[in-house]
């Protein structure tokens, strides 16, 4: 883990109508996140960890404030440099998988491959997730875990700077949970790149480098972990 | 309180899938407009006729006779299947009326001085009925009249027996026998311009053709049950040495056979065509509840589970179904009546009815509804049955992931490799849900079909008129003379100013038999190497005149059971003249009329007359036409002159504009199903697809890829389409031609590449723009929602 800051987010706000109630789920948030750090954004529903990590994706754009991709501020751009930006530096893990049922594993993950420059092998991917021999299996054929996998191969196989979770582990057991955090973990290990999970499992924070805690789109705190837990030692 | 929550919740989902809701009702409104508008034409076109007969007693049989004395109409009441009987005069003469520079031919109709009871009456229009006491009293057709802009008290002449007589107009009229107002079986189209109807005294009459005492055309009516053939037996046995030419029952009448053919055509086409709509709505709804009872299988085990009776639920899927039916219905209804009326009107162009109006009927509204209403839940009914055998504790927990297991790429490995992932995802779609492929492919079919009559009803008329007219009679007119000539005769009409060619014919009436089958037709014998009228073969090469024998069109081949080698009995419709065999030598192809030919001279043999002509056909320079006819008008021994091009005079106008008017109409029934199935398809595969689409987007996969994913399978699907639609059409063409044939025309298959490539080009606009709608749709999806949440 470096000191160099890989985004540097100021004074963030996204508020959005829900019917007549405007709902402001970020209230100026300003928090820095590190080149290859493990940030696990921890909070209840509701907190705006969510909302947070989309902005971060540039799968939604702020209400006002900056999201600083190393200078690059990508609250300013627009549908098209967002799409590139998605494509070539972030790679997303989601709760419910979001594969495509009707591709199998290797093609959901060379269905990432193929759209950016740099890609990794799809079949080496496949294999640091432990599903190499599972790669001609659809989504239909794969248990939850291992759909989880493929995503998670999906996302490294970007090659991309910043990896993001969006509650991972959230449609998954406890022991399939713990090994796909494990599985998160070793990617992180092995390629070095910044890791940003949201959970509402205060757990999960164990493993993590720094923990941001929100509560009501706000961050309440923000903690560094000198010493961070292998996740197969995290209990809940 | 629960019937109208579950009412509700159909309010919303009709709101919520308002897109593809408004797409099924435009598909049923379509079937409805025709269903409403064919259907009220084809009653009123009915009802009209059978009034219009009864009130002015339109005659069962017909009988044209060479001159018959007035004491012969006993042999024929004395029949025991005859009602009563009529013997009329009826002649065809030149006229000449201010104005009008063609050859105008007008049929001279005998009528009593007192009308009561008659058989054929005439339905006065204005005027009166012979006011006054002079004997050149006429009454006209009123359509003759419009068009030549004569009126009351106007007058206009007749050669008559070789001396002109002014007749002078007391009243207009229209005959229950002339309601397709043709002269003859070769004329196809009414013209109104050069053909009148001349209704005069008979006391008029009788002494102008020196047929006092005397008829020519005999009309009758016949008794309950009466078996019209073996009555026209025996009339011809009683009345044959007074020369039969032609007898006939109603039904072989040719204003009546042509209105016959109207209104059978009408009937089946007002069922048909509806179905195939609605059976269109039937899919575009089984696709969308079947969709729709898929992504609310945890509402349905809710329902159940709530308490709901099974039905109950059906009935409320069911009830959607009903509801498209509801929204088609009443604009469909709607417009079907203003097209019906509009319909009638252009009915009224071609027949002539004293009284032709739309009719609303409640019976005719309910049996539409009825019938959408039915196909409707038809098409729910699969979809909606589905929730019989749902079990609500499975349902109320979310579908598994479905299974790509259907995907069949194993034996096409090869080809599959090489197609890009976005590409396989369309393939497994497709593969997967068959169903939404298939009413893709069918919808497009179907589309390409009524594309293809659509055209083929505009290539029908431009066709016969150009075979007819271009191909077969190239002569610019035809000379009738009133008695058998020698060929000197056609010398004298080729040596008048402005005849650049004239050729003599012979030309006569008959009845052709073999064994039991019998077929009445003209008999027209050419010089072997005609150059102003030419048949052609099936193949449509050109057919020489063999030097004996006859040359027969194929529907008579086929109607006698005759081909070439063939031996036919023909009996002459002339006066002592004998039934003699005669041998078939080729089969031609004939569209109009039902005409037999042979070699002039042969037939001039055969009759025991060599030598003899009596017409010709003439070809002349342009200018010199008008002034021709009159000449040859004047000429002592003609009986009519027709020019041929004026045949069709100003109908091709009318014609060729409804069939643009209906082409176009087909056209946009057509645009409204390919759109209406692309859409409805299209719009079930991005909701189930949304996820992926949104997963997609959050690869970085451009808007315009994923648009591409979202709608890859539309172009192929509706080529296959097109594809399966192009042959289907062409042989449904081939089908209603066959079934629409009669002795009086056939309707040719043709259909030209550059009308294919018009088709085709019209789908694909259609799917373009199905296309680009559907594309509007994918950039509307929520991605952050999309990927958070579960189906």
């Amino acid at each position: 883990m470096s000191d160099s800051v890989l985004y540097s987010i100021t004074d963030l706000t996204k508020s959005y109508q829900m019917g007549e109630v405007t709902v402001h789920a970020l209230r100026g948030v300003d928090l820095e996140i590190y080149d290859g750090e493990f940030v696990v954004l921890l909070g209840p529903s509701g907190s705006g960890k969510s909302t947070l990590l989309n902005l971060v994706g540039g799968m939604d754009t702020p209400t006002s404030g900056h999201v600083r991709l190393r200078g690059t501020d990508i609250a300013e751009f627009g549908e098209r440099e967002l799409t590139a930006y998605r494509r070539e530096h972030v790679g997303f893990v989601f709760q419910f998988f979001n594969l495509i049922p009707t591709l199998t594993a290797s093609e959901n993950v060379a269905l990432a491959a193929q759209v950016c420059a740099n890609p990794l092998l799809v079949d080496e991917t496949l294999a640091m997730v432990g599903l190499a021999d599972r790669a001609d299996h659809f989504p239909s054929q794969l248990s939850g875990g291992e759909q989880q996998r493929v995503a998670i191969a999906r996302a490294v196989c970007k090659n991309p700077e910043v990896l993001l979770g969006d509650e991972p582990t959230g449609a998954l057991d406890y022991e399939t949970g713990k090994l796909v955090l494990e599985v998160l973990k070793d990617v992180h290990d092995r390629s070095g790149r910044t890791v940003v999970v949201v959970t509402h499992n205060a757990a999960i924070a164990g493993m993590a480098d720094r923990v941001v805690r929100l509560r009501s789109g706000a961050i309440q705190s923000i903690e560094s972990n000198p010493c961070p837990v292998e996740p197969k030692d995290l209990r809940w | 309180m629960v019937g109208s929550m579950l009412l509700r919740k159909l309010l919303r989902d009709i709101r919520h899938s308002a897109g593809q809701f408004a797409a099924a009702s435009a598909v049923v409104a379509c079937g409805m407009v025709v269903f409403i508008s064919q259907r009220s034409a084809y009653h009123s076109l009915l009802l009209s006729r059978d009034t219009y007969y009864e009130r002015y007693r339109f005659a069962d049989f017909f009988v044209h006779l060479e001159k018959a004395p007035e004491s012969a109409l006993h042999d024929v009441t004395s029949i025991p299947g005859v009602l009563r009987a009529r013997g009329r005069i009826v002649r065809d003469v030149p006229l000449e009326v201010e104005g009008n520079e063609g050859a105008v031919v007008g049929r001279i109709i005998s009528m009593p001085d007192r009308r009561d009871d008659l058989i054929n009456d005439i339905h006065m229009v204005s005027g009166s009925y012979f006011p006054g006491a002079a004997a050149t009293e006429v009454i006209v057709n009123d359509r003759f009249c419009q068009a030549n802009a004569l009126r009351i008290g106007d007058t206009f002449q007749a050669t008559i027996n070789e001396r002109k007589e002014e007749l002078r107009i007391v009243g207009t009229a229209c005959s229950p026998e002339y309601v397709y107002a043709v002269s003859s079986p070769q004329q196809f189209v009414p013209n109104d311009r050069e053909f009148a109807l001349v209704f005069a005294r008979e006391s008029f009459v009788e002494d102008a053709f020196n047929m006092t005492n005397a008829f020519n055309d005999l009309v009758g009516l016949l008794r309950p049950g009466a078996n019209v053939d073996d009555v026209l037996d025996t009339i011809k046995e009683r009345l044959d040495r007074y020369g039969v030419y032609h007898k006939y029952g109603r039904g072989e009448q040719l204003s009546n056979h042509y209105l016959s053919e109207e209104l059978k055509g009408l009937r089946n086409s007002a069922l048909v065509t509806p179905l195939v709509f609605l059976a269109v709505a039937a899919v575009v709804i089984h696709v969308l509840l079947r969709r729709m009872t898929e992504l609310q299988r945890t509402q349905i085990g809710l329902l159940c589970a709530l308490g709901y009776p099974r039905l109950r639920i059906v009935g409320h899927y069911v009830s959607y179904a009903v509801a498209v039916a509801v929204a088609g219905a009443v604009p469909g209804t709607l417009l079907g009546y203003m097209l019906g009326a509009k319909w009638t009107e252009m009915y009224n162009l071609f027949f002539r009815f004293p009284l032709l109006e739309t009719r609303f009927s409640v019976t005719t509204m309910m049996n539409a509804f009825l019938l959408s209403a039915g196909m409707c839940v038809v098409g729910a009914a699969r979809s909606a049955a589905r929730i019989l055998r749902v079990e609500p504790a499975v349902a109320i927990r979310p579908q598994p992931p479905s299974g790509g297991r259907t995907a069949h790429e194993g034996a096409l490995s090869f080809l599959w490799d090489r197609l890009p992932l976005p590409w396989r995802i369309n393939a497994r779609n497709v593969l997967r849900a068959r169903h939404r492929a298939f009413s893709t492919v069918a919808g497009v079919a179907v589309a390409v079909v009524i594309l293809v009559l659509g055209t083929a009803v505009t290539d029908w008329m431009d066709y016969i008129m150009w075979f007819q007219f271009e191909l077969v009679d190239r002569s610019d007119m035809h000379v009738d003379f009133a008695t058998e000539r020698s060929r000197a005769a056609v010398f004298d009409v080729a040596s008048l100013d402005g005849v650049q060619r004239a050729e003599g014919v012979l030309q006569f009436g008959a009845e052709l038999r073999n064994g039991w089958r019998t077929k009445t037709v003209l008999v027209l014998g050419l010089p072997r190497d005609s150059r102003l009228y030419r048949v052609y073969d099936t193949q449509h090469r050109p057919v020489r005149m063999p030097a004996d024998g006859l040359v027969v069109p194929e529907r008579l081949a086929k109607a006698l059971g005759l081909s070439a080698g063939s031996r036919v009995l023909v009996d002459p419709y002339l006066k002592d003249k004998d039934e003699r065999f005669a041998t078939v030598r080729a089969v031609v192809d004939q569209y109009v009329g039902l005409t037999v030919f042979a070699a002039r001279d042969y037939l001039a043999e055969f009759l025991g007359e060599p030598g003899a002509v009596n017409g010709a056909l003439i070809r002349a320079e342009p200018e010199a036409l008008a002034a021709l006819t009159r000449d040859m008008d004047d000429m002592p021994g003609v009986k009519a002159v027709t020019a041929t091009g004026a045949i069709l005079g100003g109908f091709e106008e009318t014609v060729s504009e409804l069939t643009r008017v209906s082409t176009l109409i087909m056209g946009a029934f057509a645009a409204v199903i390919a759109f209406a199935v692309i859409y409805n398809s299209s719009s079930v595969n991005i909701a189930e697809q949304e996820r992926d689409l949104a997963c997609m987007s959050s690869l970085g996969y451009e808007h315009e890829a994923i648009a591409q994913v979202a709608t890859n399978d539309i172009m192929p699907l509706g080529l296959v389409g097109t594809f399966v639609g192009l042959p289907l059409g062409f042989l449904l063409c081939h089908g209603l031609a066959r079934l629409y044939e009669t002795d009086l025309y056939k309707l040719p298959v043709v259909m030209q590449p550059d009308m294919y490539a018009t088709v085709v080009a019209i789908v694909l606009v259609f799917q373009l723009v199905a296309r680009w709608v559907c594309r509007r749709r994918v950039h509307k999806i929520d991605i952050v929602r999309r990927l958070k949440t579960l189906e």
